[in-house]
């Protein structure tokens, strides 16, 4: 593989990297105050007390400069799997593209239609049907990232899909065998609600944080003390449930993704009842081992274990391992398929050698470990806010509301770390192959059968035949996936332009959102209508 | 393993449907976001004075999100039932989607960001930096098309190179037969280069683009005239009237010179089967070869004759032409909705022509019909299709449902009086 390619490759993962993180500090919002402005609404007609109504409408303004970004930013990514990723495009298309089709068809466009509505809507029509847009709008992004969390949750996992060989344009493809195994991924549901939750919790603190703000100046007293209370419940039931919710998920990791969990809990070497590190930093040494350089582990055994396979006693995977057993295991599919061989040593081989299967340790591990740790934060914050504003003394508290107004960037901060936890923990792989990690009576991993069995096609002359292969021959590595025509040149154009384009707008967006969270609710009040330009 | 039998009728059925469903969302997309792109491009003309610009921005305000999720579908479809296509075009054509997407984003924040300060400078920059990103959609997506029509230089790598290259790949095919990928940019001005593939081809396919560009923003301003009042009512026909002449001239000279020299004879002689199968149909089925040397067709298609198409294509033809000399006479009558509705008539007509000359290519290379993407030899499988097919069905009419009211509940026609009374009301506007 040419050293310019390899250049290419970086530099589109970089820009990718750039597009999704920029998208990403607008979509949690959006995902969580929808959600947030529905249930004001629904609240505004239940109770009849017109301060809801004015609530849902100041949020709405903020929520409405944040989308616009947000739509900025995610066009971008319809698209840029085929400019940059053009190999990986042609090879599972057949697949992945499905899901964002159908995001488009059945999520983009409810809330793309009804945002429009829910900014200019008011007065316009009546309460009832802006309380259903609210719904609708807080329906569709949520769906939305479903089917994106569907769409990712196949790279991570590929299950569903079946392998074409010798009778398609390219030689090879993914194709759909079974759609329902798509949509029904627990590492794609599980992720999915690990995402939606997240927003809620951006959006909590969002509002929490602004409401703060006021209540600091002693400004808008009753509407941002019911905002805050508001906040502080849907905060404290997201955050909690994050906690059990993102223990489901790293489970899944554990069982189909070892590499990323030997990375995500600075595993070293396999170890029965292994212990939780509290920090950790991994060195290799001269022949490319893993070992510690520091580690502070959690003085209870097995909790671990527990925690990734229900099982004190289990073994889990760690580095080395993953990097020995990973090779063992191509190598045994390579022979047991001599006639498919040259697709691993197309897909997964660099210049004739096994890749390194281990994410970059270090920084998957921090990332992971400081969004567990802002995670339990966000429990603490949520419920002090909520003890104190159920107490009707919220206001008086300075120090906590202080701790949520200059807490806003965190959460978002979690998120994005949630972010490089899955996509740097997926490396080397854009898709990652078709893996169980599985014990036997004794909680030992049982190394030689880390591959589940995908179907195939395969044409051998004239014949079609049909058979079962490991799952070894879905894996795609992220450097053969790229665009093979592209130059460096365009590439460091494009992701500079994104770069600094981005930076300006997202700092132009949030500096429109802060001067009209500072100006308060009257700006969308009755009497201050005229203000609305 | 009853799933992956295949039952080839299923799939010749799918296919063309889905080149017919494409088709549609991009017809949707140039229809919908066309006249926002449109309006969009008229903004700073609209008027000197605030009001007027505010007009123009607020005719489309709670609409052109929804719009411009054709887009977002069209690229989504053509990534689910061609994958190859989305790859080849999108890897292929890297900096020319990259214009449009860097075009598209100042669009959004454009009109949300514009009324958001009262600063003229502000609003200015705002209403030329929206104006001048319509326009480059347009045109760009304009040029795309004229270089479809007259073919861009794809290569089949798989016929040149079986190892390091797959698919269809953008770049040189050398008078040796060996492939080179096109240099930095070298590839991107290729597209508005009017000396490529030759001079008549290389000057069509950017009059296409101007064609498109002037066509979009007269879609604009019939849009401007269904949502105006008074003098600016006045002004948006008056925008109609004086660019529907050089719209009307161009768009006959690129209609007519493109069915002749490009469209409904695609010349890809060649009497090679193994190309002809490898292009047509995949090779592991076909239900023998039945071949028009002039007009190649898969012989199970539903409609064997080419005759056939040709009806079709000359009444989507007429439709367009109808709707053409629609638009003059219903702005010169005055009639908003009967000139907003030509305009419309006359795209649909026009770009279903386009589509229906081209099938069953999808992108035809200068470089012959073995190195061409049909949707044959580009489409996904079976299983995909049945489940996109599954979900078109039932989210299509959803999706037409709710737009239609979302667009009868801002159909009001605006005016400086409507706008301050709409503000006492406490009603948003831009």
């Amino acid at each position: 593989m040419a050293a310019e390619l390899e250049l290419v490759a970086s530099l589109s993962r970089l820009q990718f990297a750039t597009t999704a993180y920029f998208h990403f500090l607008f979509v949690p919002l959006t995902l969580g105050i929808s959600l947030f402005i529905a249930i004001l609404m629904t609240t505004y007609l239940i109770t009849k007390k017109q301060i809801y109504r004015e609530m849902a409408r100041f949020w709405t303004k903020l929520f409405a400069i944040n989308f616009a970004m947000g739509v900025a930013t995610g066009i971008t990514h319809e698209f840029e799997f085929g400019t940059n990723w053009a190999v990986y495009s042609r090879y599972v298309g057949d697949i992945f593209g499905a899901p964002l089709a159908i995001e488009a068809l059945f999520a983009f466009f409810l809330e793309s239609s009804f945002i429009g509505m829910l900014v200019f809507g008011w007065n316009r029509v009546n309460d009832v049907v802006m309380t259903l847009v609210a719904w609708a709008v807080a329906f569709g992004t949520n769906l939305s990232a479903l089917w994106i969390l569907v769409a990712n949750g196949w790279m991570q996992h590929p299950a569903g899909g079946m392998l074409k060989v010798g009778t398609w344009v390219g030689g090879i493809r993914a194709e759909l065998y079974d759609f329902s195994q798509v949509v029904f991924s627990p590492v794609a549901d599980v992720k999915f609600m690990h995402t939606m939750t997240a927003g809620m919790i951006v959006a909590a603190m969002f509002v929490l944080g602004i409401s703060a703000y006021h209540l600091l100046r002693k400004q808008h007293v009753d509407f941002f003390k019911r905002s805050a209370l508001a906040a502080a419940i849907f905060g404290m039931i997201a955050s909690v449930s994050e906690v059990v919710i993102g223990d489901i998920h790293a489970h899944e990791v554990a069982k189909t993704q070892p590499s990323k969990l030997a990375a995500m809990e600075a595993i070293v070497d396999s170890e029965h009842a292994a212990p939780i590190l509290l920090a950790a930093w991994v060195t290799q040494n001269e022949n490319g081992q893993y070992e510690y350089a520091f580690k502070l582990p959690l003085p209870i055994p097995g909790i671990l274990s527990f925690l990734a396979y229900h099982s004190f006693g289990a073994e889990v995977p760690g580095m080395n391992d993953v990097q020995k057993y990973m090779e063992q295991n191509f190598q045994a599919a390579m022979q047991q398929n001599p006639q498919l061989a040259d697709i691993i040593k197309n897909n997964v081989m660099l210049n004739g050698q096994w890749p390194s299967f281990i994410p970059p340790v270090n920084i998957v591990y921090w990332a992971f470990h400081i969004m567990v740790y802002l995670g339990f934060l966000f429990v603490f914050i949520f419920t002090v806010a909520f003890y104190y504003a159920k107490k009707g003394v919220l206001q008086d508290k300075s120090w906590i509301l202080k701790v949520a107004l200059y807490s806003i960037p965190l959460p978002y901060i979690a998120s994005l770390l949630g972010w490089a936890t899955a996509e740097v923990g997926r490396q080397p792989w854009v898709v990652y192959p078709l893996t169980e990690v599985k014990h036997d009576a004794n909680g030992n991993i049982i190394w030689n059968e880390l591959f589940q069995q995908i179907p195939a096609l395969i044409k051998e002359g004239d014949k079609i035949i049909q058979t079962q292969i490991p799952g070894a021959f879905m894996g795609l590595t992220t450097y053969k996936a790229v665009t093979p025509t592209l130059t460096v040149l365009e590439v460091l154009i494009t992701f500079l332009g994104f770069l600094v384009i981005f930076t300006v707008l997202a700092v132009l967006d949030w500096w429109l959102i802060a001067k009209y969270a500072k100006k308060g609710p009257e700006m969308t009040g009755e009497a201050k209508a005229q203000e609305a330009y | 393993m009853e799933a992956l039998g295949y039952s080839p009728l299923w799939w010749d059925v799918l296919v063309p449907l889905w080149f017919v469903l494409v088709a549609l969302v991009w017809v949707m997309y140039i229809l919908t976001d066309g006249f926002d792109l449109g309006v969009g491009v008229l903004v700073p003309f609209m008027g000197k004075d605030d009001i007027s610009r505010r007009i123009a921005l607020n005719s489309v305000g709670p609409i052109w999100d929804g719009n411009e999720v054709w887009f977002i579908t069209a690229g989504g479809a053509a990534y689910a039932a061609f994958p190859e296509i989305y790859a080849a075009i999108f890897g292929g054509l890297y900096l020319a989607l990259m214009v449009i997407l860097f075009a598209l984003i100042f669009r959004a924040v454009g009109f949300e960001y514009r009324s958001k300060r009262p600063s003229p400078a502000w609003r200015s920059f705002w209403d030329w930096a929206i104006s001048i990103s319509s326009g480059i959609v347009a045109l760009v997506l304009g040029v795309a098309l004229g270089n479809i029509i007259v073919g861009l230089p794809f290569v089949k790598t798989t016929l040149v190179d079986p190892n390091s290259l797959k698919g269809f790949v953008y770049g040189v095919l050398d008078s040796n037969g060996q492939f080179h990928p096109y240099p930095a940019i070298i590839g991107f001005l290729q597209l508005l280069n009017p000396f490529f593939p030759n001079l008549a081809a290389g000057i069509f396919k950017l009059l296409v683009g101007i064609t498109a560009l002037l066509f979009v923003i007269m879609h604009g301003a019939t849009w401007l005239m269904v949502k105006t009042l008074g003098e600016h009512f006045e002004r948006s026909k008056g925008f109609v009237l004086k660019l529907w002449p050089i719209t009307a001239i161009l768009w006959v000279i690129t209609t007519v010179w493109g069915f002749v020299s490009f469209g409904f004879t695609h010349t890809f002689h060649t009497n090679n089967p193994k190309v002809i199968s490898e292009t047509i149909n995949i090779d592991f089925y076909h239900w023998g070869a039945v071949l028009d040397k002039v007009f190649t067709y898969h012989d199970n298609f539903l409609f064997q004759a080419p005759a056939l198409v040709s009806i079709i294509g000359w009444i989507l033809l007429g439709l367009g032409i109808l709707g053409l000399l629609g638009v003059f006479f219903f702005a010169r009558n005055g009639s908003a909705w009967g000139t907003f509705l030509s305009s419309s008539l006359a795209i649909i007509g026009i770009l279903f022509a386009v589509s229906v000359a081209l099938f069953p290519f999808t992108v035809p290379s200068i470089y012959g019909l073995e190195n061409s993407m049909t949707v044959w030899n580009t489409a996904a499988s079976e299983n995909t299709l049945k489940v996109m097919t599954l979900a078109a069905l039932i989210a299509v009419p959803i999706v037409l449902a709710y737009t239609a009211y979302i667009y009868k509940v801002f159909l009001f026609k605006l005016s400086p009086e409507q706008l301050k009374e709409a503000a006492e009301k406490g009603q948003f506007s831009y």
